[in-house]
This record gives structure tokens, sequence and C-alpha cells, in this order.
């Protein structure tokens, strides 16, 4: 970057320094990175500052371009006409529903849907024929909109640079949903959009890709894997969560995916793992996958199979969420000390043995982020001990839920468990330095108090109070403590907010002792979802995945993904005590179950 | 343990715990290339003894962080502002110190730091208008009128 300018500095009265340095002085690659922590609207104030900040600020302003489907319904000035400064256009990310372009897919007829699809799909186009050859280096497709021909092919003909892909799906489980649109003269019915054959792309380093629901889908997605393991540095990858699965209309093949079908996979990709001396995916630094459900069988194998391709110990970021069986395996066969600083887990079985990994000296040495929630049948597994990882942790999110696959009154009430955090755990926890961030279910105020102060928790800034209805068992639950801050409010919002005030003060202590600037999130989660746990494992901000098509039975489902996302407050007592934040997941969107 | 002796640029000895100085990495490879502990001062040529202590004071604080991960390919605009509350106050300093932080944290390559110190300088830019940020940074106005407006509507989309 030109670090030229006829910008002139003003001297400062108040220094008369021959060294005195402002913020223009600082070297243009300092500005560009200070830049990165600006937003647009930030960055289109500092271009108007000075022909400085505008010779920094432009490029970053335009480096990623995100458009919603509102953008595309009412495009603006620069989606109409462009502008010179698009040359420096680096990321096109469409993300957001129909719905937010104020289309409901659900009354639209199938006709009516390819005309919304074709009208939204023109000005992105458009957009994209102003953009220079070979530009792009990303691409981010997060929206239901299906993906088409016409877009597919430019970015295959004329981007031939993109080096992260990240695409919603490959496929939908609904026949209802997107057929070929008039601009691809395909009025065929099928599931697949145009995003398959994006992975035809090569020299990828990023690919992520959602909702794979197919087996044609997850050939595709391993074919694109094995072509670009030579730059993969980050892997993620996802099937239609195990609810959504079993109530959509499954396509045929979903049920078989096993470790032969995989290995079936790559080998048609012209890989043999078995025989391959050669360590693949040397690049790899983050793998993410999830709602991959092997059976406890086929674990072992598959895990071997994995392992043998991918050297773990280079491994930085390590998520699996919901894949069954297949991550409890994996502990035994790592040898070596691990470079993980984050590792996200939901684990079934085995617990031990993922303990023992944990709990044992140097097995993971810079562990900064631990989200593990523990799926258990009976009531005898402990909580693991994370003193080990005292120096290092700094997110701590740690969840036991009873796996109710073995419960059929619980599963037919709706009712799962989660247990309370045991008080030595706590008090492990509490021996933790550097923790900043703590999510754990919390015991009856009435059974235990926690002292919550500085000396307990030096550098607590933000609490995670988790239970839901049902979660915890229903001789505890009347007593529970979310129960008691997440009370039906009083008609008085004062006393209300005071109720839940003495609450806190009655497990807590005093709020005056509270680490400062500590922010209280109490997190309730509806009985009814699938899997309560996984806003443990999925970062603050959710991500935009498709909606499940409107199926009736779906529409709960979908409405409580959409609560999730929003985290809409339900707390009435923002004014009066603003650091404690309540939210219900799926609030007012599922009906009022009562207790057996 | 065993301690450096680091010499600023106006000639000041502080004598520091090796595995402090370590949290440079520009002092870190030069200890590796030397090979032992040296018994003389390692000379930092561009940063004087205020800067120096202040980047030895936030290189004690942070001696048991963990290795910032390698290689962090994020999406380059998405990076949050947050900053712990120690480093906050840390940086309760005037914009001369502050901007002499960052360039000491780049010159001696501590990328954590250097984060803080771009992130604070962001954060005083945030929920400013294009005065505001002048005045907060003494910068002058060099776009005439014409320019100034043709430059906002070029930009407005960024504004909605």
């Amino acid at each position: 970057m030109s670090t030229g300018s006829s910008s002139e500095i003003r001297a400062d009265s108040q220094n008369t320094n021959a060294r005195s340095i402002s913020l223009l002085h600082l070297p243009p690659e300092i500005l560009w990175d200070v830049t990165s922590y600006i937003k647009p609207d930030g960055l289109a104030s500092l271009v108007r500052v000075c022909k400085r900040t505008r010779e920094i600020c432009i490029p970053r302003l335009y480096e990623v371009i995100v458009l919603s489907p509102a953008d595309l319904t009412n495009p603006n000035t620069l989606l109409r006409d462009g502008n010179i400064n698009i040359r420096h256009v680096r990321s096109v990310q469409v993300i957001g529903d129909m719905e937010e372009a104020g289309f409901w897919p659900v009354d639209l007829s199938d006709s009516a849907i390819e005309r919304v699809l074709y009208d939204l799909r023109r000005p992105l186009d458009k957009f994209l024929s102003y953009l220079g050859k070979d530009t792009l280096r990303e691409f981010v497709w997060r929206t239901d909109l299906a993906l088409g021909k016409r877009t597919a092919d430019y970015l295959l003909q004329h981007q031939k640079k993109i080096q992260k892909l990240t695409l919603c799906r490959l496929s939908l489980p609904s026949t209802l949903f997107f057929n070929g649109s008039p601009e691809d003269g395909n009025s065929d019915s099928g599931f697949l959009d145009f995003s398959t054959s994006l992975l035809n792309k090569d020299g990828l380093v990023w690919l992520d890709v959602r909702d794979v629901s197919s087996f044609e889908g997850l050939q595709y997605l391993l074919k694109a894997i094995v072509r670009n393991q030579n730059t993969l540095k980050r892997l993620r990858f996802g099937f239609p969560s195990y609810e959504a699965h079993k109530m959509a209309h499954n396509p045929p093949g979903i049920n078989n995916w096993s470790t032969k079908s995989i290995e079936d996979a790559i080998a048609a990709c012209g890989v043999n793992l078995e025989s391959t001396t050669q360590t693949m995916f040397p690049a790899l630094r983050s793998i993410e996958v999830s709602d991959f459900g092997v059976s406890a069988d086929e674990s072992q194998e598959a895990m071997i199979l994995i392992n043998g391709a991918i050297k773990l110990r280079q491994v930085q970021s390590l998520k699996f969420r919901n894949c069954g069986y297949l991550d409890s395996t994996i502990w035994p066969l790592i040898a070596s000390p691990l470079q993980i600083s984050v590792l996200h887990l939901t684990i079934y079985r085995d617990f031990e043995v993922f303990y023992d990994f944990l709990e044992k000296q140097n097995s993971i040495t810079t562990l900064s982020e631990l989200r593990l929630v523990i799926r258990v049948r009976t009531a005898q597994c402990r909580f693991p001990d994370v003193r080990r990882h005292a120096q290092t942790l700094r997110v701590l999110y740690l969840a036991m839920v009873h796996n109710y696959d073995d419960l059929p009154r619980a599963a037919a009430t709706g009712m799962i468990y989660m247990y309370p955090t045991p008080m030595a755990t706590i008090h492990q926890i509490m021996s933790l330095p550097r923790l900043q961030e703590l999510a754990i279910p919390f015991q009856n105020p009435n059974i235990s108090r926690i002292k919550l102060d500085e000396s307990s928790f030096p550098s607590l800034r933000v609490l995670w109070i988790l239970s839901a209805n049902g979660l915890i068992e229903p001789r505890q639950h009347r007593g529970g403590f979310f129960d008691l801050i997440s009370m039906a409010p009083t008609p008085s919002l004062i006393e209300t907010a005071k109720t839940r005030k003495d609450h806190l003060d009655k497990i807590f202590g005093k709020a005056s002792y509270y680490p400062n600037k500590l922010e209280i999130i109490g997190m309730g989660l509806k009985e009814n979802y699938e899997h309560p746990e996984d806003i443990l494992l999925i970062p603050k901000v959710l991500p935009h995945g498709y909606k499940l098509r409107p199926e009736t039975e779906l529409q709960g489902f979908d409405r409580a993904r959409k609560a999730v996302t929003a985290l809409v407050p339900v707390s009435l007592s923002r004014e009066e005590y603003s650091w404690i934040k309540i939210f219900e997941l799926g609030k007012g969107n599922w009906g009022h179950r009562a207790w057996a | 343990m065993s301690q450096i002796i680091l010499l600023s640029s106006d000639n000041v000895e502080m004598k520091v715990d090796k595995e402090v100085a370590e949290r440079s990495i520009l002092i870190k490879n030069m200890l590796e290339d030397v090979g032992e502990t040296p018994d003389q001062a390692i000379p930092i040529p561009n940063v004087n003894e205020g800067v120096l202590r202040k980047v030895i004071e936030w290189c004690e604080h942070h001696r048991n962080d963990p290795p910032p991960p390698a290689d962090e390919d994020s999406d380059s605009r998405k990076k949050s502002t947050d900053i712990e509350e120690w480093d906050q106050k840390f940086m309760q300093v005037d914009q001369e110190m502050l901007f002499e932080i960052i360039l000491a944290a780049n010159y001696l390559d501590i990328k954590p730091l250097l984060d803080v110190g771009c992130k604070t300088v962001a954060n005083m830019i945030k929920g400013k208008s294009p005065e505001e940020i002048r005045k907060t940074f003494n910068i002058q106005n060099d776009f005439t009128p014409e320019e100034e407006d043709q430059i906002r509507r070029e930009n407005e989309w960024a504004e909605e």
C-alpha cells in the first residue's frame, strides 16, 4: 500500500517534542491492522477524514461485501451501479433468509418461489459482473436462496482464485423446495442447487459446507476435500441434525453413513487411505464436524481411517458436535502432546478414556477454550477435572445431559435431564486463575452457595447460568436456580427485578463483591429441543443455516432455531440490573408442557 | 529463573526474566541464535526507557498466556474489539505513549500487545463522525468540499 499522502498533521500544541507521533505517523501496515477492527459504517467515516485515511481505508471498506436478501430486494447504489472502488472487493458473502427480504416461502407456490429467486439473484449477478477477473478470494453462500447456475458458472469461469468457500448446504432434504429456475432452463424437480458445482475448485484453503444431506453430496464433498488436501487449512462440514433428519424425508442412502461408504467415496476420488504412506492434509489446522452419526461399531475403524490421514498434532482447533461415538475413540490413538487451543466436544461413551487424556500431564499444553457436553445414560459418570489446564484455560462450557435414547418416558414427554454441576467440580473451576467465561448448570441454591467474588473467580467476566424446563430432575426442579431468576414477572417490574436480585444474592452473595464488570447470562433451554446443549458448542453468534422447509411439524423446530439465533432477552429488569440477562430458547413458540 | 538485560535506546539497562522477555519473538529468536543466556545487555535501539518499561510490564502480566494461534485465518473484518480489563487499564495512557507502545510491539514482534494497541485505537474511532475523528487525533481535513461530498456519496451504502 502506498504511504504517500499530502495530509498535513498539525503540530501538537501540547507537545513540542520532536519525536512526537500521532495516528498518521503509524506505518501503513499498522493502520491497516487498526482498520480490521472497524465496521463498515466506521470505515465510511474514516475515509472522509483526510486523504491519507481514505487511501488506507478504501481497500478495507470494499474488501468484504456482505449482502442480505433484503439488499438484493432493494439494491443500493453500489449494487446497482458499482463504482471504481469495487476493484478492491476480495470477498462476497450472501447471508440471510428469504424471510428477511419479506418473502415467506411457506405461503408461496413453487413457481412463485422460482420467480422470487430469479428476481433476487439478478442484482447479485449484475454486481458480480462489475468485479475484476480473478480478484475474489472468498465466496460465502449462507442463505436459503438457491445458488443459480449463472452465478456458479461466473464463479467457476471468472473467479479462479477463490481460496475460501462456504456453502450452507449441498442439497436439501425436502422435495418442496428449489427446483431449477427459469434462468437455468431447468424445471426438473431436484434436491441440488448449483452450490455443488463450486466444489470443483482447486487451491481451497478454507472449506465450510453445512448440511450434506445425500450420499451424492457427501461424494462431492469428499472429492473436494481430497482434491484440496494439500492446501486446506480449515475444514468444516456438517450433516442435518439428527432431529431435523429424522423428521424430514430422508433421501435414499441417508441412513447408511458408514465407514464403508466413506471409504468408497474416498476411493472414488482415487485415494486409498490404507496404503497412503504420505501424510495428507499437511496444512490442516482446524477441523469442525457436526451431526455425523456413525454407529459405535463403526467408530473405531472410522477414527483409525481419519487419524491415519491427519496429523492431529498440528491441529489447533478441533470441534466434534453431535458426532455419535466418533470422538470417543480418538483419544487412545493420540501419542504425543496436542497443540489444540480450542476443543469442542459432545461425548457419548468412554468418558474415562477422554478424562484420562484431558487430565494427563502434557496431553494438551495450550488448551484455551473447552466446550464439553457429556451425554450420559446413568448418573454414575463423573465430571472431568480441568485443573491441569489452569494456566491456559479461559473459556469453559461444561454440561452433563442425560442421553435420553434409553429413556422412553423422557423421550415421550420431551424431558431430558441436565445434571447440576457438583460442588467439587465448581471448587476445581474456582482454582482456574485465568478463566474469563464460564457456562455450567447450577445447583439448587437452597443446597449450596457459591461465593462469586474476585478471590474465587479472579478473571471471570461472563457467567452463563444454564438450565431448562425439564433439564433438572423434577424433584429438584421447583427450586431450580434458573426457575427462580426467570420466574414469571409480577405486575411490578421493580418487584420482579428485586426478587431476581434477591435470588442471585442468595446463591452468589452480594453483587458488590462480584468480579468487576461481570456479566451474568441466564440461559433457559426448552425441554423439547433435540440437542439443547448444542448452544454450548456453538459460538455466541450462531450461523445462518438454511431453514427446514414448510412441513408443519418442522415449523416449531425452525422457529426455535431462529429464537436461539436472535437470543431475545426476556428479562424485564434490564434497566435496574443491566448485568443480568435472561434468555429463554424459543419462548412463546413452543406450547407449555405440563410436568408429568 | 535466568534473567537477561535489555538496553533501551536512551541507554538504560533493565533486568528481565528471560521468560518474560521471550514474549517478544524478536528477542526470543535473538536468544535462540545466540544459544545461551548472554551476559551483555541486548540493545533495543528503537524503544526508549519509558516505553520499554511499559512493554515489560505488559509482558510480565501476560507471561503465562498461551501462545496465540500461529495461523489465525479468520475473516479479517470480523475481529472482536473486546479488550481484557487489565489491558484496558494498561492502555489508559496519552496518545503519544499509546502509539509508542504500538510501534514497540511491532518492532519487538509481540503480536498480542500489538493487537491490544490496534483495538484501543479502533475503539477510539468507532462511532465518531469524520470531524470528531479529526478532533480526536488532531488531523487536518485536506479535502475540498466537493471532494468530501463525492466521497460521502460514493460510500454512503456502507452507512445504511
